[in-house]
């Protein structure tokens, strides 16, 4: 699934490290969203999508 | 003068290559293995010197495996007690690996053992080679997520 996590991200001047630890998950599985290797699930979706302020599907697309 | 231009949340405190919950797993598994270490020992010397009959011999025989048993539900606990679904999702990948690679390995061994004649093992092993193959795939795990 593709995303714009890494352009949100960079607007933002946030590292990967920095997201996650804003979303309470490990660096590792920020990378592997970005990346489009892992799809999150839905409360993990709406938690990204809620932090920047976006509708989910702002943040990802199918 | 401070300004907030980024209004986000403070970032909690982060969380590195162990996780809470994999930490108090490694705080329940240490002392079990210690008490393993122990009772394993006592009961190898226990047959060794006074080999016990009746009963005790299937009680004495069966304690170096509690403690075993017990981390195995020590890690079923960390399973549930992951709350990184990334990391849980790549701990569960280690697992279903390790599972094929023991019945790849005791399948093989069993047809070994019973048309060719190849050494009997201990049935324990399959936990032996399980460990070591989990242990073995989570490196690979990691790169295939890099």
């Amino acid at each position: 699934m593709k995303n714009r996590l890494k352009v949100l991200r960079a607007e933002r001047d946030w590292s990967q490290a920095d997201l996650a630890q804003r979303l309470d998950v490990s660096r590792q599985s920020v990378n592997a969203i970005e990346t489009g290797k892992y799809d999150p699930s839905l409360p993990l979706a709406f938690r990204i999508a809620r932090l920047f302020g976006m509708p989910i599907e702002a943040v990802f697309e199918d | 003068m401070m300004s907030s231009s980024h209004p986000s949340p403070a970032p909690r405190k982060s969380r590195e290559v162990w996780s809470p919950a994999m930490r108090r797993y490694m705080r329940r598994m240490w002392p079990t293995m210690a008490v393993y270490a122990v009772v394993l020992v006592g009961v190898i010397r226990l047959f060794d010197t006074d080999p016990p009959t009746g009963p005790l011999k299937y009680a004495a025989a069966v304690a170096p495996a509690i403690p075993l048993l017990v981390n195995f539900w020590f890690y079923g606990r960390y399973i549930v007690e992951e709350d990184d679904e990334f990391r849980r999702l790549q701990i569960v990948l280690t697992m279903l690996i390790g599972l094929a690679v023991v019945l790849a390995v005791t399948t093989v061994w069993g047809f070994l053992e019973v048309l060719a004649g190849a050494p009997h093992i201990p049935v324990y092993f399959v936990a032996v080679v399980y460990v070591v193959a989990q242990g073995l795939s989570a490196p690979l795990v990691a790169w295939r997520y890099r």
